[in-house]
């Protein structure tokens, strides 16, 4: 794979959690690049570790949680040996963030002008009026009628939609090279889901950045990512070009994802749907394949550490089916 | 169809207040290790229901008995505790008084629960105009400090357990409503509720075994409150003489008749009694403290 | 006598004084009857002035077997109806006929036999069983409350019950939170099957479960429509689980119903602009899906609707003078579709 350009690259990632004294890796040794100016999807269902795997990117795990091994090399330095004085560097420059809820993430004692007047005056060193002018223009830019009035306004006064709007003027007005977005339209109508993406896609080829979205939704990773990893149970068990894995899925789990989604566009596919439960997450298995319960081409050699394995172009499959393709 | 798959033992989630603790000892045991204040109170109490069932089996001399040679005398071999005015057996009647203030505490405390919680419950639940006006009642009853609302009912109606437990009720019982109300405010809105009432379950039901049930935890831990609340406003009462009467052994009677000896230099007349009643009611705060903090969501983790 | 089961005229739901005024006349006789309760539904969009429509002269006609879909997104006014259906909350105006009779008079022992036969299965499987309640327990109270059974035979109706769900015996002994997503559900519509019910309402059934799993609620919401025979209404923002369930489908926008018809046809060739808007806007689980994107201006909350006219007319691509002034009504276009937008009954658009 070319990654001479790539923005992210992880390599070999666990995370570990520390529960009932226990310690397990939710993310068990994952590693994904995200390319220079695409979009790269991170695709799971809940409890899959795609949310752990952004915290630990920006170093904002929880307490119980700690990285395990591996590196995250942005733009060539590696994010793992930063201690905390530098993380507070790269976040909000390099790096930027956009939560799932606004509600939550946006400060509720201060109106969203000069939250977004903050980081023109932290990170670019502009005066009190230009970074106000600033933000408000950036306010416009993401749709928010009024901007002017609108920038006095406190978080509580928008609508899911357009707090979710703010929340992307904040993470643009950084100029970072990395966007990740969690969940960014989760508990938001479709219309304006749609409407959402869009502008967030307009914006960032803007700025040249590149984004990583995590979301349950395939619909949404096949619109707007470039590349797809899907996650399962902390394995990254596809990734590739989202041509590739859409038409040509290869793991048995992704297989399995993308016929069991109900499509409005056509009628249930009686095929192979998931059966079973997603594992507990505290019974995973150290070693070896952790879809192996439920997966219907299981063998032998799957409790045995998995291959990655290059199935196509920029396509690869964590799976023992594929072993000869190493 | 697929059927779901075998559900291995389930890990139980980190969550709700309403995780079932009770009746489970290891767990019991892990949620005490880490909260020293609260397995402190917890050993205490032990300590005070052992005195309370056991102790006046155990002690040999009649609290009543006076004995007028031994009037004023220290603590001695024979009486660990010393002797009173009267030439009675402290500890004898100290371990009397524990049981004694104990039993009203839980009376007290038992019936301002349950007044508070009822009215508190139905009110909530139905809200509308009565409960307005409930609530303007229960906030005139709270401006008075609880202990001369007591003191004043006691006063006018006689000094024995019946009144104070009346008035120690009334004083307190408001502040369940409020605990309680606050409580079935939010609940009413959760959609468990709503689905009840889409199956047409009776009012009385939905409020007595889907909202009580869910207000158990804050429910505890402020009638543990009210159990220190009660030690002090007894031993208070009967200090000022309006709570229960002499000869009849109770600690804060017995600290007042120590008080005006601790001039003379005879300070077991009243640190004894007086360091008891102190116990008792740090036990019961620091258990309702606790209870309070595990049954915290937040806590779980 | 008409031949449907479920029959809706004009029926109007009003909300007076924005977030949840506390409600006042309390009627003490409520303390040993069946709670009728009214407070603004998550879903209405307050104005300046606090009064809300939720609903606006809404009509409805399910047949007994009919699977009927109602369709809109946050502050479609579509789970008060449901609320309205149910008798949770009192209809400001209109009337609501089951087996042609109406159900807004119903009180007592006549208002408990009407819950027997027609149930709800709500939204968020967390939250719509008591955390307090072992599965068992949650089985017992409709089972207890419309006396299905006497107390020995009550056990056999919960296994046939989980049973009819695919859940196991020994989920009996359960809490909510020792469940899957899916399991809880199934948990829910078992407690909405203990009855009997002839109908069923359904307020996005799938909508807090992952994408694997919703496929097989939609399954076994199928099938035990078929098995019990029963007629269901199915409310979703959600078109994949509304196609995969529904003859019929009613669009809703801000409490009025905008277009109805046979719910392939809809989807597939959608009329009404906001139709065609929420088509065009969901999300297709394959890269090279191709097609225009109808976009409406500005956000639902920041364009209210006009006095009088089309809700959609501040946000319409299509909008026109007349718009803002007349009230769209359903018009048919065929015999099985109706819409209400004058430009697409006269063939403008």
């Amino acid at each position: 794979m070319n990654d001479h350009n790539a923005t992210l690259r992880v390599e070999d990632l666990s995370i570990s959690l520390h529960t009932r004294g226990q310690n397990v890796n939710i993310v068990d040794r994952i590693s994904f690049i995200v390319p220079e100016g695409k979009v790269v999807g991170l695709v799971g269902e809940s409890g899959s570790g795609k949310s752990m795997t952004a915290l630990a990117i920006m170093q904002l795990l929880p307490k119980s949680a700690s990285l395990a091994g591996g590196c995250i090399a942005l733009n060539g330095d590696d994010l793992t040996r930063y201690r905390e004085h530098d993380m507070q560097k790269v976040r909000g420059r390099d790096i930027a963030l956009i939560f799932q809820s606004s509600k939550t993430a946006l400060n509720p004692l201060m109106t969203v002008g000069s939250q977004i007047a903050r980081v023109y005056r932290r990170r670019f060193g502009h005066s009190r009026r230009e970074a106000w002018a600033s933000a408000v223009d950036m306010l416009d830019r993401v749709g928010i009628s009024r901007a002017q009035q609108r920038a006095k306004h406190f978080p509580h006064q928008f609508s899911g939609g357009m707090a979710q709007r703010v929340m992307i003027a904040l993470a643009v007005a950084c100029k970072a090279k990395l966007l990740i977005a969690d969940e960014p339209t989760t508990g938001l109508d479709v219309t304006t889901e749609a409407q959402i993406l869009d502008l967030l896609e307009e914006l960032r080829r803007a700025e040249g950045s590149s984004l990583l979205l995590i979301t349950h939704n395939l619909g949404l990773a096949a619109a707007h990512c470039d590349y797809i990893a899907v996650m399962h149970a902390g394995h990254i068990v596809e990734f590739g070009p989202v041509r590739e894995v859409f038409h040509n899925p290869t793991h048995p789990y992704t297989q399995g994802l993308l016929s069991s989604v109900a499509r409005p566009d056509r009628a249930l596919l009686h095929g192979t749907t998931l059966t079973g439960r997603a594992p507990d997450p505290l019974s995973l298995p150290r070693v070896g394949c952790r879809f192996i319960h439920r997966c219907p081409a299981r063998m032998p050699q799957c409790a045995q550490p998995v291959p990655l394995a290059t199935v196509g172009p920029e396509h690869t499959s964590y799976c023992h089916l594929y072993e000869d393709m190493v | 169809m697929a059927i779901e798959e075998v559900t291995r033992p389930a890990a139980v989630q980190p969550a709700a207040e309403t995780r079932q603790i009770t009746g489970r000892l290891a767990h019991l045991w892990s949620l005490l290790r880490w909260h020293p204040s609260l397995l402190a109170g917890v050993l205490l109490l032990v300590v005070i229901l052992a005195n309370a069932v056991f102790g006046p089996m155990l002690v040999e001399t009649d609290p009543l008995e006076t004995m007028p040679r031994l009037a004023r005398e220290g603590p001695s071999d024979a009486y660990p505790f010393g002797n009173d005015s009267s030439g009675r057996d402290i500890l004898s009647r100290v371990v009397h008084a524990i049981r004694l203030d104990l039993g009203v505490a839980l009376v007290v405390a038992g019936v301002a629960t349950l007044i508070g919680s009822t009215i508190g419950l139905i009110t909530g639940y139905l809200g509308g105009f009565i409960d307005q006006l409930l609530m303007r009642f229960v906030d005139i009853l709270m401006a008075f400090p609880g202990f001369l609302l007591a003191l004043t009912v006691t006063a006018v109606l006689g000094n024995n357990i019946r009144t104070i437990v009346f008035a120690l009720g009334i004083a307190y019982a408001p502040v369940m409503i409020r605990v309680v109300r606050a409580q079935v405010l939010s609940l009413r809105e959760a959609q468990f509720i709503e689905a009840s009432q889409a199956i047409g379950t009776p009012t009385w039901e939905i409020i007595f075994y889907h909202l009580l049930p869910n207000t158990y935890s804050v429910l505890l831990a402020q009638a543990t409150l009210f159990l220190a609340w009660a030690v002090l406003d007894i031993a208070g009462l009967s200090f000022l003489g309006l709570g229960i009467k002499p000869p009849t052994p109770e600690l804060g009677a017995m600290t007042a008749e120590g008080a005006e000896q601790m001039i003379s230099g005879r300070w077991w007349m009243s640190v004894f009694p007086g360091g008891f009643i102190m116990l008792m009611a740090l036990t019961f705060t620091l258990i309702g403290d606790g209870l309070r903090d595990i049954l915290d969501p937040r806590y779980q983790r | 006598m008409s031949g449907y089961l479920l029959e809706v005229r004009n029926l109007t739901k009003v909300f007076q004084g924005g977030h949840g005024a506390p409600r006042f006349g309390v009627n003490l006789a409520q303390l040993f009857g069946t709670g009728i309760r009214d407070d603004t539904a998550a879903d209405v969009i307050a104005p300046q002035d606090g009064t809300i429509v939720a609903v606006r002269d809404l009509d409805l006609a399910i047949r007994p077997g009919e699977i009927v879909g109602l369709v809109g997104e946050s502050g479609s006014g579509k789970s008060t109806v449901a609320r309205c259906l149910m008798h949770l909350i009192e209809p400001t105006d209109g009337d609501i006929l089951y087996e042609n009779q109406s159900i807004l008079n119903l009180r007592g022992s006549q208002l408990k036999a009407f819950r027997q036969k027609m149930q709800m299965v709500f939204q968020d499987p967390t939250a719509s069983l008591d955390p307090r309640f072992t599965v068992e327990r949650t089985l017992a109270e409709p089972l207890r409350v419309h006396h299905v059974t006497g107390r020995r035979d009550r056990r056999a109706r919960m296994r046939e019950l989980l049973d009819a769900v695919h859940l196991r015996q020994d989920h009996l002994d359960r809490y909510p939170h020792q469940l899957s997503g899916g399991e809880k559900q199934r948990v829910v519509i078992a407690r909405a099957l203990a009855t009997n019910p002839r109908f069923l309402i359904l307020d996005e059934p799938t909508s807090a479960l992952d994408a694997s799993v919703q496929v097989r609620i939609i399954s076994l919401l199928q099938e035990l429509k078929e098995r019990f025979q029963m007629t269901y209404l199915v409310i979703s923002h959600d078109l994949s689980v509304i196609r995969h369930l529904c003859e019929h489908v009613i669009v809703m926008y801000l409490g009025e119903a905008i277009e109805t018809g046979p719910t392939t046809e809809l989807i597939d060739n959608p009329r009404h602009p906001y139709t065609q808007a929420l088509m065009s806007a969901i999300p297709i689980p394959d890269p090279d899906y191709v097609r225009a994107r109808i976009r409406l201006k500005g956000d639902i909350r920041n364009s209210l609707p006009p006095e009088i006219g089309c809700p959609l007319a501040y946000r319409c691509p299509h909008a026109v003078e007349a718009c803002f002034h007349t009230p769209q009504r359903l018009v048919p276009l065929d015999d099985q579709r109706a819409v209400a937008c004058h430009r697409v009954i006269n063939g403008e658009i």
